[in-house]
């Protein structure tokens, strides 16, 4: 296998050199077969609900002119772009920062990649209630205000998309900064080196090869902020005092709050509305990901000297402590007195208790929230691998469709997995309820994660090369052994997003709140008063994805830069 | 390592199994969170203990309309606690509730506002009762304004928790039902269907108008804005633990945050102020317990269990509630002296009238961003961190209400 191709955000077509295989290993019939449940549940959770959504929009004459003429909807709209801008600029910081370190040493690397890409599994809940608290109005509380000197109102109108901004770029610059850092490692270095040769000016050189090198990474950065951006929820309803939340909420929390308000027909035309809005802003996204990009080697001979490493250090260390902040924030204010910490911020130190955690560890509706989240994210980790796996075999291999159908394809994935889950809630609550809302939320997070799933797991797999002779009934189980890291990526990826999940939650589950994000949002009804349980709550909340990531680092590196064991 | 990934394999199914082991747990819903939970817990703990029946209580805070309304029936509690009255006669809710028959009498003024119009079947029993017309400063400091008409706090003086609908729209109330009583009335009168024609009528402009401008003199640019990011703790916290304003108008359950964050005997209150020649407003509120159809009668029982009138010499974890403070029933009065009066007033005062926000559904019908909390939190944000005038900001929040009321069903 040759590393020229090997890098897994390029999901551009390869062209296959290899030696044609020698027989097709399964019938067309089993190949639709083993393509059947990722298709079932797609179709079935997402893309049918959808067709009904588009329906019932149009069921009521005047629904969408009542949506399209409603201030607060256009508000709701309009706070969508913003939110786009922050979008943007998470991928500029990733860009930055990659440039900054791209000659830093191993060591240095190592450290970043680490630090910013550890805010990415903490949910947006928990990092709401961090910002929230780290920007606190009252200078006795909040860190921002004690270094003003002064009461700031910084949670109020205006103000608070600085906040917002700030937890944005904290939880997903670092993913932004991982896919850079890999791209500009592999920069086609001979190529600039010759170009240069031959004079070719120094913009030219960015215009031609750097900006054409970076167009697929780019473009999956942006994609992956998108979609967190256009499923912004939790953050803002922890985060946000509720006086302002509707001043920054975008569309799909306002669909949540007015849903009963508009009407079926005019829910619904809000939600296509704003799955059209997300689809247009991923369409520059799609078009960089068309584009063939080639890779060589990271440059192994290229070795900076050590002394611009070194003075890299004091960056490094700016930012990592800039990173590492609001977990301090967290744990500390978790590890103090809540009596205390409701009055006065966690720099204050004194008195230092486990009060908060004993508390949390009593709650049994915590606890028992605890151990479902838990089950169930295993479960739809295990749904997810079982429709994914064999989908995105089917799919690299070449079964079924030929290579070049595959751009369809994942016009369609990237479509599925980028749209608000408000678009298909509703048709999905009424069918879904007969079969019990635990087995409903199973299902609808695996549908919601295989689109992604069969994503990273297709690069991989890709790459396995196939058996010379023949195919034979084993070749996926060789595969899978083969592409082990990514099948790891997929299933921490599925476990994280359905632990850290409250839009799903709240949507199909408000009732039995069985579902630990669920738990902790109910704390914000008093905030700063239960800013020492929350924190508490938070931490062990999110002790679990960290040490989930933590156990499989270094598969899930690999996972994400090669896909493949070796 | 293979030992330990067999035992945790061995483990899901016997986590499974236990869950579905015994008879069901009785699912409540209730609104609170923290503090108050655990209260609400160790009362319900006797009721397991006695009727070894489990009973699994969940905190939907202001999503319970959402839960109750919800399209997945399987999912609906057995039964609810809720302060928002109006939610029993939705049109989705109310079928979806079983009335109580048999049981205990209740006072007649708490019975009518449960007792379906239509009907007369009684939908729910009162758990908690609240006083919401009262205003807290620290002992010893003399605050309490002649009329509500002479209420001119200095800036920086008065605390509101304006991050929190609820505060917001308590002011409303108490200032509408002390300026025109009628149109509170007319709104809801006691036993009959509303009339939400009495939005448009004059008055409740004039009443805004006087609550803005209370509001425009109480707090300056700043002030504002920092008052729009506090809760309604932080507001308890800037009169009895930062000292930074005088006065804070709060329920009577604000007495257990001033005594857990100030200490004991720091506090006093007096009466939300009357208008010149009217009488002092009473705006009350309170969590009605309700039981829902799949409950059966289980949850008939629960309800009736929960609000039951406790005998003279009875204690549990419901009395040690009422005797500590924080919490009122009408059936019994509560030991510390601060909440002597307030809760008097709630069994036998005239001018009692129940929130009229939580009576509201629909369009106006309050949460975080939405319906009347959503009109007076714009209203306090213009006449305090922006610069329209009481007069204009409060016809423009006038025309919100009317259009929203206008909408939908009320």
């Amino acid at each position: 296998m040759s590393e020229q191709n090997a890098f897994l955000f390029e999901v551009a077509p390869h062209h296959d050199a290899r030696m044609p295989p020698a027989g097709h290993g399964l019938s067309r019939w089993r190949a639709a077969l083993y393509l059947l449940l990722a298709v079932l549940l797609a179709a079935g959770v997402i893309l049918a609900p959808l067709l009904v959504t588009v329906v019932i929009s149009l069921s009521r004459p005047g629904a969408w002119a009542g949506v399209l003429s409603d201030g607060q909807a256009w508000q709701a709209v309009g706070n969508t772009l913003i939110w786009w801008v922050l979008v943007v600029v998470v991928c500029a910081v990733g860009l930055g920062l990659a440039w900054l370190v791209r000659n830093a040493g191993p060591a240095l690397g190592l450290v970043m990649r680490v630090i910013l890409v550890l805010p990415a599994v903490v949910s947006p809940l928990t990092t709401g209630a961090v910002f929230r608290l780290l920007f606190d109005t009252s200078r006795e509380r909040g860190m921002a205000a004690a270094l003003l000197g002064r009461d700031t109102a910084f949670l109020g109108p205006g103000w608070i998309w600085l906040v917002l901004g700030l937890a944005f770029v904290w939880q997903y610059a670092g993913v932004a900064f991982l896919v850079f850092h890999e791209a500009l490692a592999r920069l086609p270095s001979k190529l600039l080196r010759m170009a240069r040769a031959f004079g070719v000016g120094r913009r030219r050189r960015l215009w031609s090869v750097v900006l054409p090198a970076l167009a697929g990474p780019a473009a999956l950065a942006y994609l992956f902020a998108l979609v967190a951006a256009a499923r912004v929820f939790d953050l803002v309803l922890m985060g946000v005092p509720g006086s302002t939340q509707a001043l920054v909420e975008g569309g799909g929390l306002f669909w949540w709050r007015h849903n009963d308000d508009l009407g079926d027909a005019g829910a619904a035309a809000l939600a296509v509305l704003m799955s059209l809005l997300v689809a247009g802003l991923a369409a520059p996204a799609l078009l960089g990901l068309r584009g063939r990009v080639s890779w060589t080697d990271p440059a192994l001979t290229a070795r900076p000297p050590a002394a611009s490493g070194r003075r890299l250090w004091p960056l490094g260390g700016t930012v990592a402590v800039l990173w590492l902040l609001p977990f301090a924030a967290l744990l500390l204010t978790s590890l103090r007195d809540p009596v205390a910490a409701a009055q006065t911020g966690w720099w204050n130190g004194e008195p230092w208790t486990l009060a908060s955690y004993a508390e949390a560890l009593s709650d049994s509706a915590f606890t028992g929230a605890l151990g479902t989240t838990f089950l169930r994210a295993v479960a739809v980790v295990c749904v997810v691998l079982l429709a994914a796996v064999p989908a995105a075999y089917v799919l690299a291999h070449e079964h079924l469709l030929p290579r070049r159908a595959w751009r369809p394809v994942l016009l369609v994935t990237v479509a599925l997995a980028a749209l608000p889950p408000q678009a298909f809630a509703v048709p999905l609550q009424r069918w879904l309820s007969p079969v019990g809302t635990p087995l409903a939320l199973t299902i609808v997070h695996a549908a919601l994660v295989i689109p992604l799933a069969v994503l990273v797991l297709h690069n991989a797999f890709v790459r396995v090369p196939a058996p010379m002779l023949a195919r034979d009934r084993w070749e996926l189980v060789h595969v899978v052994r083969e592409a082990r890291p990514a099948v790891v990526l997929a299933g921490v990826l599925a476990f994280v997003l359905v632990w850290n999940d409250a839009v799903v939650g709240l949507l199909l589950n408000w009732p039995s709140g069985d579902h630990l994000p669920l738990i902790l949002l109910e704390q914000a009804r008093h905030f700063m008063s239960a800013a020492s349980p929350l924190a508490a709550q938070a931490v062990i909340a999110t002790a679990v994805p960290v040490l989930v990531v933590a156990l499989t680092a270094r598969r899930l590196y690999r996972g994400l830069t090669r896909g493949v064991r070796r | 390592m293979s030992m330990s990934r067999r035992a945790f394999l061995a483990a899901v199914p016997a986590v499974t199994l236990a869950g579905c082991a015994g008879p069901p747990p009785l699912r409540v819903a209730v609104v609170w969170s923290g503090e108050e939970l655990r209260r609400f817990l160790r009362v319900v703990d006797a009721y397991v203990a006695e009727r070894r029946r489990p009973v699994s209580v969940y905190s939907a805070g202001d999503n319970i309309s959402a839960l109750l309304r919800g399209p997945a029936a399987d999912v609906v509690p057995d039964v609810a606690v809720i302060p928002r009255l109006g939610l029993l006669f939705d049109p989705v809710v109310r079928p979806r509730i079983r009335p109580l028959t048999g049981g205990h009498a209740q006072p007649a003024f708490w019975r009518r506002l449960a007792t379906a119009p239509e009907s007369g079947e009684t939908l729910g029993a009162w758990f908690k009762i609240a006083n919401k017309s009262l205003v807290w400063h620290r002992t010893g400091e003399r605050h309490a304004p002649p009329s509500l008409a002479a209420w001119q706090p200095r800036p920086g003086t008065l605390a509101i928790g304006a991050a929190d609908g609820w505060v917001l729209s308590d002011w409303f109330e108490n200032v509408l039902l002390a300026y025109a009583p009628e149109v509170y009335d007319g709104l809801f009168p006691p036993a009959e269907r509303g009339n939400q024609a009495w939005w448009g009528v004059a008055k409740v402009t004039e009443a805004l108008t006087l609550l803005a401008t209370i509001w425009r003199e109480a707090f300056t640019y700043d002030q504002g804005r920092r008052a729009l990011t506090l809760q309604f703790h932080d507001s308890v916290l800037d009169v009895f633990s930062y000292r930074t304003a005088d006065v804070v108008a709060a329920p009577d359950f604000a007495l257990p945050v001033i005594e857990r964050y100030g200490g004991k005997d720091v506090a006093r209150h007096f009466p939300f102020p009357a208008y010149p020649g009217g009488s002092p407003p009473l705006v009350v509120g309170g969590d009605v317990a309700v039981a829902m159809r799949g409950g059966g009668q289980d949850a008939v029982d629960f309800v009736d269990w929960l609000t039951r009138p406790r005998a003279g010499g009875e204690r549990d974890a419901l009395t040690a509630w009422v005797d500590e403070g924080g919490f009122l029933t009408p059936y019994r009065q509560p030991a510390h002296p601060l909440l002597r009066g307030p809760a008097e007033a709630l069994n036998t005062a005239g001018n009692r009238h129940y929130d009229l926000s939580d009576r509201l559904i629909g369009r106006l019908e309050g949460g975080d961003g939405r319906g009347l909390w959503r009109v007076l939190t714009e209203l306090f944000a213009d006449v305090t961190a922006g610069t329209a005038a009481p007069a204009a900001a409060a016809a423009a929040a006038r025309e919100k209400i009317v259009a929203a009321a206008g909408e939908g069903p009320a």
